[in-house]
């Protein structure tokens, strides 16, 4: 008996519980019974919901509000990054996409900073990622008849490879010469590798000569320096040559004496060399890795401590990576793109060979698996400045938010008070502040704004002027709501409830808060909702035009500012189009419900 | 009962309801509309007055003015239904400060009065005296109101020499008075709380002993209060024989008598200001026309007829006894009381203006005004509406002031009518008395213009031509006189007097008829 | 023959809760050169049951079945656009409040002349001429000058005057008047039901007199029908209905009559109220749709709906116990 009693008592408390939060049990009320439980604010929420438009307009924007509000989260954004390597990047995610003919026999991948070029065990030549450089460079046009490949090198826009019979093949940008074989080289039968850099190009041959071609004023080397005939190995940073000799000595090939030249002293017996962008690191036959140069917080110099040797030496853009003696792949440096975090199926593999380059990292296993980590793309490609859009859309989409959504509360601040002070008191109070809301509201928006942030914005920080831009916006945007409510307040005041609360004898600040403000409110929501959708996209505007919030910080508004020509809305269609589109459907679903809930508080709406 | 001996509650004295007119740029003038245009009017205690007249006469505006909804423009408005000790209104103590330049003001006044009559009296009949008539009347009525304003609170020391000592010590009644009332009021909110504080304890589902306990300290804070007011009793009352000590010395003087029978306790209504008159509002009720826009839509039916209890702390907001009573109201008033927590829009146009009255009525008032009260409501929820009033009346023994254009309602609900026309009364009088001798034009017309079910003996109506005038600039003399088929010269020059033609019968009008 | 017969018409509003039946089978006639008289409570579909006549109803508003014989056409099956041409030509309309069916930025003499111009194809200057006639005819004093003038400059009264001169332009054959009265003062009411009668006899148009006012309606109807929920529960010449000695009636008709008070009843005396209020169109009683609210009403009355059904000749009333003594001395 006991037993079954209790799930009925439940049953019945949750009732009970059902019916404190909805008025009544639902299931035995008629249309009218249930049309006479609703309160007020229930009747509005229940128009609401039954309007499917704004309905769908509501979870739009609050899915992209979650995303721009929880997003910045994990999705981290640096202000100062910049990346020349990655600019205009297509949107995709096929940086690493290994062909899976290639599987099995790699015999030598190359990376470049976008696309990745490899050599099969029979001299085949494969190549992935974005090979389109510019609109007019594009990298996947290889020249014909190679031959086999020996070998292959990808350098910044240009790409370098050896055949079988020794030949040289060079393609890609050429503006610098990096791609005119010069006739020296070409008359040489003894080449063994070529190494492909920032604009350069370097040669070496069997009897350690090195030749160097492209630019060479930006790229330190010396034609004539000490170790010709010495030379097995060389490689670029993005502006200085260093080699092995091979007595195991890291050697650099430049004239200049700077960072790569402090090198560290007492390195032993160098097996192999590296280098970064801007750091170079040698490895020396006990396993130990030294690296020096112009040294950042990137933390190419953190060299993990580990109990094996390292063996061989691998270099992205700002990160290193190793093989140690038990074919353990290991990394450090920028991890940005996670190209300095070895995966763990890396980690439980051994590996053969380690090929890295720009945040890319390809590891074959000993069973001839390739594994890669590091950057896939961008999913929404990447800007002038290599940043990912993505983020930038995420992190620009709490700023225009947070901006959309302060400017909101200020002119809704300064809005409700002038409004309802000049509706409630009516008479002289009335007519002074009518005046200042017709000032401000004659105010030329765009031209005013734009003059303001111009003349304030130059002596401000960045967050200074995103804090204006939130003023400025508030502080122009206040009149109309302010004319709303002052006409509701005048309406709400002459109603006899009003009167009636007045003859029981309610006071005058009872009457305000409880029987004219909740009459007001509803205005009140409605119009703030849609001036948050016109402040956003005032603030797009303004920044879109430059005068809002300043470069690095993103917002939707000046992301799109860089692509005010034609070039970059030809050529580099993602570079807006995500933007905008974002910024439309969130702008048109905050009005499709600012919209709904007038609807749905207009009684009159509901008659029908 | 003859009216004579009856208790008046309110009693109205040339009452002028003004609305000004927003100044343009072309008229130099200021333009008023005059919604009540010297009014007097005496409004007895448990009686129905009926007030009725078209649209735009001014009735509607009458009852509220009466309850100070508006600023009164002029004239005196004696509410009687409370002391004026009770509310010690500012005004009082005003006048109380400068007795002696009031006094001397008073017969500055009387002596202006005295020359403009003589004046008037040696005129001929014609424009001019007309003209002065009009002077005439209002420098009596400022005479009078300062007379009154000042004797009303002194009675027979307005003989007195001097004046000073009397108002020293009247003030000092008063101040000592207030002080009194403050402590009461005090001792009075701080029990509200605490019952209050008890509910909701209860509430919170604590045992009786534990509420005991928890509220000791308050329950001793207000009974400690008790020994405070009762030093202060203690001093009024000395204060209060000193001043009779004061009267003593005028014994036997004839004049002392004569002035102290017009030293009554009534309040001055126009001249509260807006505390003191929303003190008093609990007194004084409204019931509107319109059931739909007199409710606010977003508070419940609980929250709408409680809301005035809490403003006059009658209760708690947390006291359970304060829903108690609410519903007993609601029932009271033919709602059912689990209607308590629905929102206007779920009741019908008969149900929501039982919602206005038993808001009007929980504050227990003394004088309701019923400002077209049925008027909106469908036919068949009209006589329910007026039975459920005329039964509140009984049971509460309310004063109404019933508002209304429909003269069948009017007379059968009123015991009194008062006609109105572009602002004045034009006639007062019984209600059978009213109907049976319509003694002004205008009131005949009115009764003949009633649509009747009768079909036997379809009475011919007195069609008024044209339309009522407008108030802002209404017809010299009498205004009824655009319209009335009786008018003649004088009609347009002279306003007529409001005088009584046979007992407790007023007429205002120059052409009588059914005399 | 009759000049107007509604014939069992439906007319029905579609709302986001259900179907309303605003008129739920109303039939009556209006004679050539009478006046009916249709009196009800709000939502007894009086004013409903009018328009649909010339179809003015809202949006979501439509006759479902029903024949509306006018001059011996049916204007159920009559286009909108057929339609306009019969209204203010050969049925005209009279609202109750004329500030709002008057547009206030024409003058006067522009709404007036609007017909004259459309459907008499007059010159304007002709018209003009017309306008003045009829306001004079509607004893509009100076009617040249109020021709000049705009609605908001007129008063109550004469706006409504301005209506009747209006709706009368064309000299149509029926009239409807939808509370034209009520936003009216008495004494205005007055003179307006005056005018109305003498513009009757004088050009022999039938009128279709709607009111809440049983006395008005005794002033102005030759015929009367009471109206109730959708239905017409009682039809009788005024004569009979309003007599005193008549021995039927419906009990609806009888609560009004004696609910409100009027000039002859006793003070002191609580009045015979209708208890509870007119039911939901949406959640109408089973049985007589006035049952509920009905002091004779028995089991029979809830549960069964009774039909109209003619006690004398020209008498028809929907109720089981039409006799007033019968019903009076219980059953």
């Amino acid at each position: 008996m006991d037993n079954k009693n209790t799930p009925k008592k439940k049953k019945s408390f949750l009732q009970l519980l059902f019916i404190k939060a909805f008025g009544t049990g639902k299931k035995k009320l008629s249309i009218l019974e249930e049309e006479q439980m609703q309160g007020p604010v229930r009747t509005i929420i229940k128009n609401f919901t039954s309007n499917r438009l704004s309905m769908t307009g509501l979870i739009v924007f609050l899915l992209i509000f979650a995303v721009v509000i929880i997003g910045p989260f994990f999705v981290k954004l640096d202000l100062s990054y910049t990346e020349t390597s990655q600019q205009n990047v297509n949107p995709g995610l096929d940086l690493m996409k290994v062909p899976s003919s290639l599987e099995g026999k790699v015999a030598e991948i190359s990376v470049g900073p976008t696309y990745t070029i490899a050599v099969s065990d029979s001299g085949q030549l494969y190549m992935w990622g974005k090979t389109k450089i510019t609109s007019t460079l594009n990298l996947k046009y290889v020249p014909s008849n190679m031959g086999k490949i020996k070998r292959i090198s990808a350098g910044f826009d240009h790409i370098l490879a050896l055949n079988e019979e020794g030949k040289v093949f060079a393609w890609g940008n050429d503006r610098q010469k990096q791609c005119a074989v010069p006739d020296k080289v070409k008359e040489l039968t003894n080449i063994v590798d070529v190494i492909a850099g920032y604009q350069c190009s370097v040669i070496l041959t069997a009897d350690g000569h090195t030749y160097f071609f492209g630019n060479e004023a930006n790229n330190d080397y010396k034609n004539t320096h000490n170790y010709q005939g010495q030379i097995v190995k060389v490689v670029t940073t993005a502006d200085a040559v260093l080699g092995l000799t091979k007595d195991g000595q890291a050697v650099y090939l430049g004239k200049q004496s700077n960072g790569y030249t402090k090198m560290p002293e007492n390195m032993g017996t160098v097996v192999d060399v590296a280098a970064t962008a801007s750091t170079m690191a040698a490895v020396n036959s006990d396993g130990k890795v030294f690296v020096w140069g112009n040294l950042s917080e990137r933390g190419e110099g953190k060299v993990p401590e580990i109990t094996s040797k390292i063996v061989a030496l691998e270099a992205g853009r700002y990160h290193y990576t190793g093989i140690t003696e038990d074919g353990k792949a290991i990394a450090w440096g920028f991890d940005n793109y996670n190209q300095a975090s070895v995966p763990a199926s890396v980690k439980n593999s051994k590996v053969v060979k380690l090929f890295t380059g720009a945040y890319q990292n390809y590891a074959v296993t000993d069973s001839g698996k390739i594994l890669t980590w590091g950057l896939k793309g961008y999913l929404l490609g990447s800007d002038d400045l290599g940043r990912d859009i993505l983020n930038r859309l995420i992190n620009g989409g709490r700023m225009s938010m947070t901006i959309g959504a302060i400017a909101v509360i200020i002119s809704t601040i300064i809005g409700v008070i002038i409004g309802g002070v000049s509706g409630f008191f009516g008479g002289k109070v009335d007519i002074i502040l009518q005046r200042i809301v017709e000032i401000v509201s004659g105010l030329p928006f765009l031209p005013f704004a734009m003059i303001l942030s111009a003349l304030l914005g130059n002596a401000l920080s960045s967050n200074q002027r995103i804090y204006l831009m939130m003023i400025i916006l508030g502080l122009l945007q206040w009149p109309s709501l302010s004319r709303l409510v002052r006409a509701q307040v005048f309406s709400e005041r002459e109603k006899e409830f009003v009167t009636a609360a007045k003859a029981v004898g309610v006071k005058q600040m009872s009457i305000v808060f409880k029987h004219i403000l909740p009459n007001v409110i509803s205005v009140i929501i409605v119009t703030a909702t849609l001036d948050f959708a016109t402040c956003m996209l005032t603030e797009a505007t303004l920044s879109y035009l430059g005068f809002g919030v300043p470069a690095p910080q993103p917002t939707w508004g000046n992301m799109l500012y860089g692509c005010n020509n034609s070039i970059v809305i030809q050529n580099y269609w993602w570079r807006w189009v995500f933007t905008s589109i974002v910024l439309g459907i969130c702008v048109i679903c905050i009005n499709l419900t600012g919209d709904g809930l007038r609807d749905a508080i207009d009684p009159k709406s509901q008659e029908r | 009962m003859a009216n004579k001996d009856r208790k008046v509650l309110i009693k109205v004295q040339n009452l002028k309801q003004y609305f000004p007119i927003k100044k343009n740029f072309i008229q130099k003038e200021k333009l008023f509309v005059r919604a009540n245009d010297d009014i007097t009017l005496d409004i007895y205690e448990g009686e129905t007055l009926g007030l009725v007249g078209e649209s735009g006469c001014g009735k509607s505006t009458l009852g509220r003015t009466l309850l100070q909804l508006y600023a009164q423009t002029d004239g005196r408005t004696m509410y009687y239904g409370r002391d004026v000790d009770e509310i010690a209104p500012a005004y009082v103590l005003d006048i109380l400060n400068h007795l002696v330049d009031r006094k001397k003001e008073y017969f500055t006044l009387k002596e202006k009065v005295e020359n403009i009559k003589k004046q008037y009296d040696a005129l001929p009949d014609g424009d001019e005296k007309y003209a002065l008539r009009a002077h005439l009347l209002e420098a009596e009525k400022h005479s009078r109101d300062s007379f009154l304003d000042i004797v009303q609170l002194i009675g027979g020391f307005f003989v007195a020499d001097n004046l000073a000592p009397v108002s020293d010590i009247l003030v000092k009644e008063y101040k000592a008075g207030v002080e009194y009332r403050k402590l009461k009021e005090k001792q009075n909110e701080a029990r509200v709380a605490y019952e209050g504080q008890r509910s909701s304890l209860k509430e919170k589902g604590k045992t009786a002993v534990q509420i005991d306990a928890a509220t000791k300290g308050t329950l001793s804070q207000i009974e400690k209060q008790d020994e405070f007011i009762k030093i202060k009793e203690k001093e009024l009352e000395e204060i209060r024989a000193e001043i009779y000590k004061l009267m003593k010395k005028y014994d036997g003087n004839p004049d002392f008598a004569k002035y102290e029978v017009y030293r009554d306790k009534g309040i001055n209504l126009a001249r509260l200001d807006e505390e003191e008159s929303r003190k008093l509002r609990k007194d004084l009720q409204l019931i509107f026309q319109d059931p739909y826009s007199s409710l606010n839509p977003r508070m419940t039916v609980g929250q709408i007829i409680s809301e005035g209890l809490l403003a006059h702390k009658y209760f708690d907001k947390n006291d359970e006894k304060l829903q108690n009573y609410v519903m007993e109201v609601m029932e009271k008033c033919g709602l059912a009381p689990y209607f308590i927590h629905r929102y206007p829009h779920q009741f019908s146009g008969g149900q929501r203006q039982r919602i206005g009255i038993a808001r009007a009525l929980a504050l227990k008032p003394k004088f309701v005004v019923c400002d077209e009260a049925v008027s909106a409501l469908d036919v068949s929820i009209q006589s329910q509406i007026i039975n459920l009033l005329l039964d509140l009346k009984e049971q509460e023994n309310l004063t109404y002031l019933f508002i209304s254009h429909d003269l069948s309602v009017i007379k059968y609900i009123s015991d009194r009518v008062g006609v109105m026309y572009l602002g004045n009364i034009v006639e007062l009088a019984a209600t059978e008395e009213l109907f049976a001798h319509p003694t002004h034009p205008y009131t005949e017309a009115l009764l003949s213009a009633i649509p009747t079910t009768d079909v036997d003996n379809k009475k011919e109506a007195i069609i008024l031509e044209g339309d009522i005038p407008s108030p802002i600039k209404p017809p010299s003399g009498c205004k009824f006189h655009t319209r009335c088929r009786y008018a003649t010269d004088i009609c347009k020059k002279v306003i007529p007097d409001f005088e009584e033609v046979r007992p407790d019968h007023f007429v205002a009008c120059h052409h009588k008829i059914n005399l | 023959m009759a000049l107007l017969e509604l014939r069992d018409l439906h007319t029905f509003f579609t709302t986001k809760k259900g179907i309303i039946k605003a008129v739920n089978g109303v039939s009556y006639e209006v004679e050539a050169g009478k006046t009916l008289g249709v009196v009800g409570e709000s939502g007894s579909g009086k004013s409903v049951s009018a328009m649909s006549i010339i179809k003015l109803l809202d949006g979501n508003g439509y006759i479902n079945s029903g024949e509306v014989i006018f001059d011996g056409k049916d204007l159920a099956d009559v286009s909108i656009k057929d339609m306009t041409k019969i209204r203010g030509n050969d049925i005209s309309v009279i609202f109750q409040e004329p500030m709002t069916s008057l547009n206030p930025v024409f003058t006067v003499e522009r709404q007036v002349s609007e017909p004259f111009i459309i459907h008499q194809r007059m010159s304007k200057k002709a018209a003009a001429k017309k306008v003045v006639e009829m306001l004079r005819q509607v004893n509009i004093p100076n009617p040249e000058a109020v021709a000049k003038q705009y609605p908001h400059q007129l008063s109550g009264g004469m706006r409504q005057r301005v209506m009747i001169a209006m709706a009368l332009a064309c000299k149509p054959k029926l009239l409807i008047a939808d509370e034209p009265t009520t936003a009216l003062d008495v004494t205005i009411q007055a003179q307006i039901l005056k005018l109305m009668n003498a513009l009757k006899k004088e050009n022999g148009t039938s009128i279709l007199f709607i009111t809440h006012d049983l006395g008005v309606i005794n002033e102005m109807a030759d015929d009367v029908a009471v109206m109730y929920c959708g239905q017409v529960v009682e039809m009788a010449p005024s004569r009979v209905i309003f007599g005193k000695e008549n021995n039927y009636s419906h009990p609806y008709t009888e609560g009004l009559m004696y609910s409100i008070p009027r000039l002859d009843t006793p003070t002191g005396v609580r009045l015979e109220a209708i208890p509870g209020a007119v039911p939901h169109p949406l959640d109408l009683p089973k049985g007589c749709k006035f049952a509920p609210r009905c002091k004779y009403a028995t089991d029979k009355c809830r549960n069964e709906e009774p039909a109209l059904v003619e006690v004398e000749k020209g008498h028809p009333i929907r109720c089981f116990y039409p006799e007033k003594g019968v019903r009076a001395n219980g059953k």
